[in-house]
């Protein structure tokens, strides 16, 4: 397959401005100015996964390569290893075991010839579909061109520069894909448009009809995330109360046990230490039958210490974290001393889950004016939507949890990204699936014709058919003429 | 030389095109794929986990029709299982389609698959593990700066991820592996006993091949046989 050289300093086939008369442009006045876009969430996501544990990492990629491969891997571990024990050892059947035994062998061959007609014919077709989505040699809904994947990028790369290390190779792709990042983010600010690179084809901006809609789903989605957590303060709500009020009617007990952790812990330097500490701590709390909320609050010291470092500054920060999270306790056992009844507890808490209730509030009203002006024929654009969420942060009152926090260029790249990277998922699900149907006549053929050869060459007993070396011993067992 | 591989190349390319570039371009745009490109951006689990049970459930009514059709016809197959080969086909695609479409409406159920997902996975997204993670990404430089928001935005997609993926396999192993391999079996190898007397109805008696060696219970057959001739004879 061909991968065709780009030139990763600039675009060239970069399209025209039309207010400047068709001369500048639009890369050249965009890249690498006024850059406020906060940590790309990529970067993170990845950082992130690596402190976490191997099951999630290894969920997480399966999410980011689920499809009709994966579909093909688990029906053929069921056809191969479950069903042909349970087919062979039915209790319930009345047929002879010799035809179970023989009906059971066809799973494992048909489940290894699935995996080698269909499996191998969908991976194939979906390394063509990245690579037409990387160069955009799909519908814009698959486009890639504007977050290429790591691996195009370090195959180009090579390709204009064979003596890179690997190093070397990791770095540039992804300055190239922060270049690509910063290009859109910039595009989405100053033009208010994304620009789509075709295939040997000069760049466009998305067809208007498309961007407004981005947005729309932007603003959507991001009044979803608000209400979710408006709800969520309902629950949040119950459980500071039960907790509040363990503190008010318990807080000499509350006091002395985090006190005594504090002071116990104070003299361990490292991970396993605390996590000892804590662990026995909870043991004891429990034998003591000690209330449910302290030994809850005790466990959420050691989750934090539970976490596997990888370097000596991770665990020393953990160890920092977990110190300042038993320092958080006791002030919250104090902050309680004082409150002496229960509606006293329901007041404080009250007041305390308002704050982050009237700023969801205030950011969903804010995101609904904004939906109300994109729908207008004028529209707004993005620069004006970042004004006027800029002024209600200005006014105050929009705690770190509301969804306006974030900048809303980098909310509409994430949309447009995950837009693009679940469209090429359908699509390649789709096309397995018609590959895979495509290629099941062949697999049925195949199994029909090697399944009785295979049981006749392994399991004569089972089948008709008897080896060659079996027919001769019978042959030569048989009586002679003469004795006859 | 240099001629001939570019000739080679560029010819290669116009059949790739040609005969896989385009074709797919156009499927890209077949009707329906707007529904699926819509619904795999809006991560509608039910949806997606849906099409990946539909792909297997039409994989199997059409295994199943020729494989029952293929063993009916195989001559290489003994005469005396090639029907119970086929009934046993028949018997497994059809409870296969139903049970996997069963095990999918149960297992896909969004209160189910939450319920799961909590139990096994919870331990890693609950708040004190985030906050740890959380504390380890702000001692390094690049993130010294990183908000709250932005810190949980990102612990919001992993989770995200995590749960697609887990609902997938699930939703995928539940279908395939127990419905259709485990729950299955035990149905449809009786009733491939039945579904064979039917197909047989109008058979004369077959005769077994007199090269089949039946290991099944022959000592207790033989015993029985045995004391029914003893019984006969007294």
């Amino acid at each position: 397959m061909k991968v065709e050289k780009i030139s990763l300093n600039s675009y060239g086939n970069m399209p025209r401005s039309k207010d400047s008369g068709g001369t500048k442009l639009y890369a050249n006045r965009a890249l690498n100015t006024n850059f406020t876009g906060g940590i790309p969430q990529a970067d993170l996501v990845k950082d992130i996964q690596q402190l976490m544990p191997k099951t999630i990492k290894a969920t997480n990629r399966l999410a980011d390569s689920m499809g009709e491969i994966q579909n093909i891997i688990i029906n053929a571990v069921g056809t191969g290893l479950v069903a042909p024990i349970f087919i062979k050892y039915n209790p319930l059947s009345k047929t002879d075991e010799d035809t179970r035994t023989y009906s059971a062998w066809r799973q494992p061959l048909s489940a290894v010839l699935a995996i080698a007609t269909q499996a191998s014919m969908v991976a194939p077709f979906n390394n063509l579909i990245n690579w037409m989505a990387n160069t955009g040699k799909l519908p814009d809904p698959y486009n890639k061109t504007n977050f290429q994947d790591d691996k195009y990028i370090a195959k180009i790369i090579k390709k204009t520069q064979p003596n890179l290390s690997k190093e070397q190779l990791g770095v540039a792709v992804k300055k190239e894909q922060e270049r690509q990042y910063k290009e859109l983010l910039e595009n989405l600010r100053n033009q208010n448009t994304i620009f789509i690179k075709q295939h040997k084809m000069p760049s466009k901006p998305m067809d208007e009809a498309s961007y407004k809609n981005l947005l729309l789903e932007t603003v959507d989605s991001m009044i979803k995330e608000d209400n979710k957590k408006l709800e969520n303060c309902g629950t949040t709500k119950q459980k500071r109360a039960i907790r509040s009020e363990f503190f008010r009617k318990h807080n000499d007990y509350a006091k002395q046990v985090m006190s005594g952790i504090q002071k116990d812990t104070e003299k361990y330097a490292t991970l396993d230490e605390y996590r000892n500490y804590l662990s026995g701590k909870i043991k004891s709390l429990k034998s003591e039958q000690a209330d449910q909320e302290l030994i809850s609050m005790v466990k959420e010291i050691q989750d934090r210490a539970q976490i596997k470092p990888h370097d000596e500054n991770a665990e020393k920060a953990l160890i920092k974290e977990v110190q300042n999270k038993i320092t958080k306790m006791l002030k919250q056992v104090n902050t309680y001393s004082n409150i002496l009844s229960e509606e006293d507890v329901v007041k404080h808490v009250d007041e305390s889950i308002q704050t982050s209730k009237s700023a969801l509030e205030k950011s969903i009203s804010t995101l609904n004016e904004i939906k109300t002006k994109l729908n207008t024929p004028d529209s707004i654009s993005i620069k004006e939507i970042e004004k006027q969420i800029a002024q209600k942060l200005k006014e105050g009152n929009i705690t770190d949890e509301c969804s306006i926090k974030t900048s809303f260029a980098t909310k509409v790249i994430e949309k447009y990204k995950s837009n693009i990277e679940g469209s090429l998922k359908g699509y390649k699900q789709f096309t397995g699936l018609v590959i895979s149907l495509a290629v099941l006549p062949v697999s049925c053929y195949l199994l029909n014709w090697i399944y009785p050869s295979f049981m006749d060459a392994l399991f004569p007993n089972l089948s008709n058919k008897k080896h060659d070396n079996e027919a001769s011993a019978l042959v030569a067992k048989a009586p002679k003429k003469e004795e006859v | 030389m240099a001629r001939i591989s570019n000739i080679i190349s560029n010819a290669t390319n116009k059949v790739v095109d040609y005969a896989l570039v385009k074709p797919l371009n156009k499927l890209s745009t077949a009707p329906g794929m707007a529904r699926v490109r819509k619904e795999y951006c809006n991560k509608n689990m039910n949806f997606i986990n849906g099409i990946g049970i539909a792909s297997i459930v039409l994989k199997d009514g059409l295994g199943c029709y020729m494989y029952v059709n293929q063993s009916l016809h195989n001559e290489k197959i003994p005469d005396d299982k090639r029907k119970f080969v086929a009934a046993l086909d028949l018997a497994n695609g059809g409870l296969m389609i139903a049970m996997q479409i069963l095990m999918h409406l149960t297992i896909s159920n969004k209160l189910m698959q939450s319920k799961m997902f909590n139990k096994l996975y919870g331990k890693y997204f609950n708040r004190s593990v985030t906050k740890g993670y959380q504390a380890i990404l702000k001692n390094h430089d690049k993130y010294k700066g990183m908000t709250n928001k932005e810190f949980t935005d990102a612990m919001g997609v992993i989770r995200g991820k995590a749960v697609e993926a887990f609902s997938n396999i699930t939703s995928l192993a539940a279908a395939t592996i127990i419905g259709k391999r485990v729950i299955v079996p035990f149905i449809a190898t009786p009733l491939a006993d039945k579904t064979k007397a039917w197909m047989c109805r109008n058979d004369k008696p077959a005769e077994i091949s007199s090269e089949t060696k039946n290991t099944y219970c022959c000592e207790k057959h033989n015993h029985k046989k045995d004391e029914d001739e003893t019984q006969k004879k007294a």
